[in-house]
C-alpha cells in the first residue's frame, strides 16, 4: 500500500468549494434549461393568445359590421315572405275562383231550369212584357191602366219562386276557411299619416288588362279594398286625396295620398271597412276567404329609384 | 248569367266597360255612397243612376265643339280639344277621363299624352278626388292653348307629338 497523502484542511475546503460549484453549475444547468423550456412554453402560449387575440379583434369588426347590417337582413327575410306569401295568396286566390264559379255556375244553372218550365216562362214573358210598356202606362186610360196593373200584380205573385230562387243565397265551398293579407305600409306616426300603400295579393295586369276574360276573385277583391279604401277615406273626412295603382314586382299596389285634413283615425277606419268586406261580401263567404290587415313600416317595399309617372 | 231580361245581371267589370270608366274608379265611387253591394251585381237601372252621379260625360261622343279640321290627324286632334277645353272652360274641376271618352285606341293614347304633357306644362291643374282625376284650367295660361286652336304656334313639347 503506498503512503496514504494526507489533505490539508484549505485542501480539502478547497476540493469542497470545488464540488460546490460542480453542484451549483448543475443547478444552474438544470434551471437554465427548465427556464429555457418555460421561456419556449410562454413565448408559444403569448403566441397563440396574440393570434386568438387577434382572431378576436377581427371577429369584433367583423360582429359589429354585421350588426350594422342586421336592419338590411331583416328587411330582406320579410321581403322574401312578403313576397313567398304574394305568391301563396295569389294562387289560393285562383283556386277558390275555380271553386267560386262551379259554385255560382250550378246556382245559374238551376235557376235557368226553373225558367225553361212552361209556365214560368209564359209569365216571364208577360212580366217583360209588363215592362216594355210600364213608362206608358200614365197615358192609358184609367180602368186600362188598373187592369194592367192587376194582371202585372198576379204575374209578379207566380214568379215569387222564380224571383226567391234569384236572390237565394249562393251555398258555401266545403274548403276550408282561409285567410288573404292586405298589407298596409305607412312611414309616419298615425297622427301624421299622409300617404299610406295597400299591397295586396292579386296580379297587376288585373288592373291593367280588366278588360280581358271573365271577372274572377282578383278582380272582386280588387274593387272591394278600392271601395274600402274610398269608404275609410270618406269616414275620416278626407276631401281631397288620390290613389294610384302601381306595378310592386307584378302585384298591385294601391297608394293613397291624402291631401286634407284627417278628422279621424285612418287605421281604425280602414280595419273596419275590412271587417265590413269580411261580413258582407258574398264572394268572399261563398269561396271560405277573408282578408286580414297587417301594419308594416314602408321601408319594406321603398326603393332608391325615384319614378317619374304620368298623372294621369 | 241567365238571358232573360229581366234578370240579366251584370258584373262591375261589364258595368265599367258600359260606362268607360275604370272599374277601381267605379268601385271607389260606391265606396263613397254607401258601399259596394253584397253580391258584385248589377241590372240595368243602375248604370245610368252611376253615370249621372259620377259625372260622366263623353266629350268626343257628341263631337259638338271638335271643328279643327288639320291635314295633320294628330294635330287635328291636338287642335280639337284644346278647342273643346276653351270652348268649355274647366273653371270648375272636371273628370279627366270626360276628355277621353268617345275615342278608343291610338287616338285616345294620344289625348291622354297630350294631357299629362298640359298638365306638365301647368296649363292644366289636377285635383285629386278619390273616384277620379280632376282637372281644371289654368286661365292665365289659356292663350298657350288658344294659339295652338289657332295654328299660329305650338310649344315644342307639343309639337313633338305629330313630330
Amino acid at each position: 500500500m503506498g503512503n496514504k497523502q494526507i489533505q490539508s484542511e484549505i485542501t480539502k475546503n478547497l476540493d469542497g468549494v470545488l464540488r460546490w460549484r460542480q453542484r451549483e453549475e448543475e443547478r444552474f444547468e438544470k434551471e437554465e434549461l427548465k427556464l429555457q423550456r418555460d421561456g419556449k412554453l410562454l413565448q408559444d402560449e403569448i403566441e397563440r393568445l396574440r393570434d386568438e387575440l387577434k382572431k378576436v379583434e377581427e371577429r369584433q369588426v367583423e360582429a359589429k359590421s354585421e350588426r350594422a347590417a342586421l336592419d338590411g337582413k331583416e328587411l330582406e327575410k320579410k321581403r322574401t315572405l312578403l313576397f313567398d306569401g304574394l305568391k301563396s295568396e295569389n294562387s289560393l286566390i285562383e283556386e277558390r275562383t275555380s271553386e267560386y264559379q262551379k259554385i255560382q255556375k250550378e246556382h245559374e244553372s238551376n235557376l235557368n231550369n226553373m225558367l225553361s218550365i212552361p209556365e214560368y216562362a209564359q209569365k216571364i214573358k208577360e212580366y217583360e212584357s209588363f215592362l216594355d210598356i210600364q213608362e206608358t202606362l200614365a197615358q192609358l186610360p184609367e180602368s186600362y191602366r188598373n187592369a194592367t196593373m192587376t194582371h202585372h200584380g198576379v204575374v209578379r205573385k207566380a214568379l215569387d219562386p222564380v224571383f226567391t230562387a234569384m236572390n237565394a243565397p249562393l251555398p258555401k265551398s266545403s274548403l276550408a276557411p282561409a285567410a288573404l293579407t292586405v298589407q298596409i305600409f305607412s312611414e309616419t306616426s298615425i297622427e301624421e299619416l299622409r300617404e299610406v300603400a295597400i299591397l295586396l295579393p292579386i296580379r297587376f295586369e288585373v288592373f291593367t288588362r280588366w278588360r280581358e276574360g271573365e271577372e274572377t276573385l282578383e278582380h272582386k277583391i280588387l274593387f272591394r279594398v278600392n271601395g274600402a279604401i274610398a269608404a275609410m277615406l270618406k269616414k275620416v273626412g278626407v276631401v281631397r286625396a288620390s290613389i294610384r295603382e302601381e306595378d310592386f314586382d307584378g302585384y298591385i299596389l294601391l297608394l293613397v295620398s291624402i291631401y286634407s285634413e284627417l278628422l279621424g283615425d285612418l287605421k281604425v277606419a280602414l280595419q273596419a271597412e275590412i271587417a265590413r268586406i269580411n261580413r258582407y261580401a258574398t264572394e268572399l263567404q261563398v269561396s271560405q276567404l277573408s282578408l286580414n290587415c297587417i301594419w308594416l313600416s314602408s321601408d319594406i317595399i321603398e326603393s332608391d329609384e325615384e319614378e317619374y309617372y304620368d298623372e294621369y | 248569367m241567365t238571358s232573360t231580361k229581366i234578370f240579366r245581371k251584370y258584373t262591375l267589370t261589364e258595368v265599367a266597360q258600359m260606362l268607360d270608366v275604370l272599374p277601381n274608379e267605379l268601385a271607389r265611387y260606391f265606396g263613397q255612397t254607401g258601399g259596394l253591394p253584397h253580391r258584385l251585381l248589377f241590372d240595368d237601372a243602375d248604370i245610368e243612376k252611376i253615370r249621372v252621379e259620377m259625372g260622366l260625360k263623353s266629350w268626343w261622343g257628341t263631337k259638338q265643339e271638335s271643328t279643327v279640321q288639320d291635314s295633320n290627324q294628330i294635330r287635328g286632334l291636338v287642335r280639337s280639344l284644346s278647342s273643346m277645353i276653351l270652348a268649355h272652360g274647366l273653371v270648375r274641376a272636371e273628370r279627366a277621363d270626360n276628355l277621353l271618352r268617345g275615342l278608343e285606341g291610338s287616338e285616345q293614347a294620344l289625348i291622354r299624352r297630350y294631357i299629362n304633357t298640359l298638365l306638365r306644362m301647368g296649363i292644366l291643374k289636377s285635383e285629386p278626388s278619390i273616384s277620379a282625376l280632376e282637372i281644371s284650367l289654368d286661365h292665365s295660361k289659356k292663350i298657350i292653348l288658344e294659339e295652338i286652336v289657332k295654328g299660329s304656334r305650338y310649344p315644342s313639347s307639343i309639337e313633338s307629338l305629330w313630330k
